[in-house]
């Protein structure tokens, strides 16, 4: 039966194990995860005025990279398709503002947070401490930052997850009868997986890499490694943008869309042939 | 130059931690410590940290005088 466990959860991280679920469409939910979920991010920056050190391309690259919140703004601004062009819509953009000037001695660090939202109070950096930008005297820099929603690849500065990944389970067993206790496994594999108990090697699954530098050490070939056929390990870190929980369900209406959208161009060629409604 | 907002390699946003990583270690705690303190765990991160010089304060007095 299909099912899904949490092992591990917090405000950025979420680890599963999917069970019965096939490795194909794991597989799916994690690309889409990476690549397919909307947030927003800073996409046009307008200079004013620059007068730092830093030029004007490396601030807009700083101030892109920066996670801006978007779990109210998915279900509230277009989609990228609807926004291409030197015209968009209304309902696409959102601005930041950023202002500042340093005196004849002084010098001035911009963070993240000195960026203002300027219509929608809902779009902020995430994290507000990231230095951004350094004024030495008498310096002075004005923009206008420009936000919309985006996906992981067009660029990778809208993916909400940094990290993605689908990982076996594996299931290291020992087979008593063959093995000599030499212990030259204990001392080979790097998780620190295996430890004698009571004369017997005892294998902790949950930190094995997989690796097999076990299998190759072992003589009497004792050591069988193998993985669960049918429960996968996925684990998803944010960027801040999204919840990781979120992350996952949006991942699942991504590909569903996708299914419909696939659904409906499947119909549109066959109902011209007879062959299906 | 300046401390990057992100990870290059995974992209895990490392920018706001620098500040205190940078005090802390002034203040002699062990580097490794605070990155492991700071939820800094892989090592791609990690090298953000410890391969950083921050010449951005040698550069801010060469601003675009207009
Ligand atoms: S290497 Fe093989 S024989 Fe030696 S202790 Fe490990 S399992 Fe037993
Ligand atoms: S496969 Fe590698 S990590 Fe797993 S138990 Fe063997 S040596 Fe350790
Ligand atoms: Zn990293």
């Amino acid at each position: 039966m299909v099912g899904i466990e949490i092992t591990e959860k917090n405000d950025t991280v979420l680890a599963l194990v999917l069970r019965d679920i096939p490795l194909e469409f794991a597989n799916a939910i994690r690309r889409a995860a990476l690549e397919e979920v909307l947030t927003m991010a800073i996409d046009y920056v307008v200079f004013y005025d620059n007068t730092t050190a830093l030029s004007d391309e490396i601030i807009a690259h700083r101030i892109a990279m920066v996670p801006l919140r978007s779990d109210l703004a998915i279900d509230k601004y277009r989609r990228p398709e609807e926004c291409r062009g030197s015209n968009p819509p209304e309902g696409c953009y959102v601005s930041l503002y950023l202002e500042a000037e340093t005196g004849p001695q002084e010098e001035l660090v911009i963070y993240s947070k000195d960026l203002k939202p300027q219509e929608d109070p809902e779009v902020v950096p995430v994290y507000g401490d990231i230095p951004l930008i350094k004024l030495g005297p008498q310096q002075r820099v004005v923009l206008e930052a420009w936000a919309r929603l985006g996906r992981g690849r067009e660029h990778i500065k809208w993916s909400p997850a940094t990290v993605s990944v689908l990982t076996y389970i594996p299931n290291v067993r020992v087979i008593t009868e063959r093995c000599n206790l030499c212990r030259l496994c204990v001392e080979r594999c790097p998780t620190k997986a295996i430890s004698v108990v009571n004369d017997r090697i005892v294998v902790d699954s949950t930190k094995c890499n997989l690796c097999r530098q076990c299998v190759s050490v072992c003589e009497p070939e004792a050591i069988e490694l193998d993985w669960e056929k049918d429960r996968y390990r996925l684990l998803i870190e944010s960027s801040g943008s999204l919840k990781p929980e979120r992350i996952f369900l949006e991942a699942v209406l991504q590909i569903k869309t996708k299914l419909l959208e696939f659904q409906r161009s499947f119909k549109e060629v066959f109902s011209g042939v007879g062959g299906g409604s | 130059m300046i401390i990057p907002v992100r990870c290059f390699t995974c992209g895990k946003v490392i920018g706001h931690l620098w500040e205190e990583f940078t005090r802390r270690v002034a203040s002699g705690e062990n580097p490794g410590k605070v990155l492991d303190e700071l939820g800094v765990r892989r090592y791609c991160c990690r090298r953000m940290f410890i391969s950083h010089v921050d010449l951005i304060n040698e550069v801010i007095v060469y601003g675009r005088k207009v």
